[in-house]
């Protein structure tokens, strides 16, 4: 990538952050001569450029971290127009019961439970993100 | 044009992923990354409209990082623990950790989640997202300066809980 056309001063005589712009090969070809030339002759600059690339390596080599919770995959499952018009049903009728029923104590919010909610206030509208909805509400029509 | 931009949808499922990834390092644990990227994926939902076509990973780590400093700000507005005045001090050296050679995830996992936000976010985006400088100032609002500095006080602070 683009680096750095020089050194700015530090605030001493040594590298320091440009240590850092060195590792990460941010410094222009000629800050980058000038850097290991100072290295070369820097013991102090040459112990520090040692530490930040160990902690640097240390990040870099951390595993991804993943989520057994079903945020991505799958709570928003696959959709259809069928399952669309099923959700929005369900939705409208998860409302109309909310207003009549009183409230259960609540709990502390969860995300699912946002993106769900989401996810029906959106397939009400007829919102594409309905494709993300949950299916598995049941619904009852009749007497 | 619609038909470059992906959806919501497929945005979540191919990088859900990097974003939970992301989003825990930034957060340091589950719940809260977990409401990042929900949060997050509700802020792609608005800005697929104005997505250009380009690096997603970098797009979207300015949004889940633009998500997370909204929220650190917002605690902050209302803060529980009075935040350090010098970050230097942060971090003493783990006593008798000296003759470790290699650090354990969770070790840098904790190191990291103790930096102050800002340099814990350069650091992030640099070393686990892998964006070049240019594009963390742009994703931070900072000089590029400030982005090389922040950076490299942040890992000299790891090193230090490190040792």
């Amino acid at each position: 990538m683009s680096g750095f056309s020089r050194i700015p001063p530090g605030p001493g005589p040594h590298l320091d952050d440009v240590l850092s712009a060195y590792l990460d090969d941010e410094l222009a070809p000629a800050a980058r001569r000038e850097a290991e030339t100072h290295l070369a002759g820097c013991a102090e600059c040459r112990a520090e450029l040692d530490e930040v690339a160990g902690a640097r390596q240390a990040i870099r080599v951390l595993p991804v971290h993943a989520t057994r919770r079903p945020i991505l995959d799958q709570a928003f499952p696959a959709s259809t127009p069928r399952r669309r018009a099923l959700w929005a049903l369900a939705a409208a009728v998860a409302a109309a019961i909310a207003i009549v029923l009183p409230r259960e104590p609540e709990v502390a919010p969860s995300l699912p439970s946002l993106a769900d909610s989401h996810a029906a206030r959106a397939s009400i509208t007829g919102d594409p993100l309905t494709q993300l909805a949950p299916i598995a509400v049941p619904v009852r029509f009749g007497p | 044009m619609t038909g470059e931009v992906p959806t919501w949808e497929a945005v979540a499922r191919s990088h859900g992923r990097f974003l939970y990834n992301v989003a825990y390092r930034l957060t340091g644990n589950d719940d809260d990354a977990y409401d990042l990227v929900q949060e997050a994926l509700l802020r792609v939902r608005k800005g697929l409209e104005t997505y250009q076509p380009g690096s997603m990973e970098a797009w979207l780590s300015r949004i889940v990082t633009n998500v997370f400093l909204d929220e650190v700000r917002r605690k902050r507005r209302r803060p529980v623990e009075a935040l350090p005045d010098d970050p230097e001090r942060m971090l003493p050296p783990s006593p008798g950790a000296d003759e470790a050679t290699e650090s354990l995830p969770d070790d840098v996992q904790a190191a990291l989640r103790r930096l102050p936000e800002d340099f814990r976010t350069a650091v992030v985006l640099c070393d686990v997202v892998g964006l070049s400088y240019e594009e963390i100032a742009d994703a931070l609002s900072v000089p590029v300066g400030t982005v090389r500095s922040r950076i490299h006080r942040g890992r000299r602070l790891l090193r230090t809980a490190l040792q």
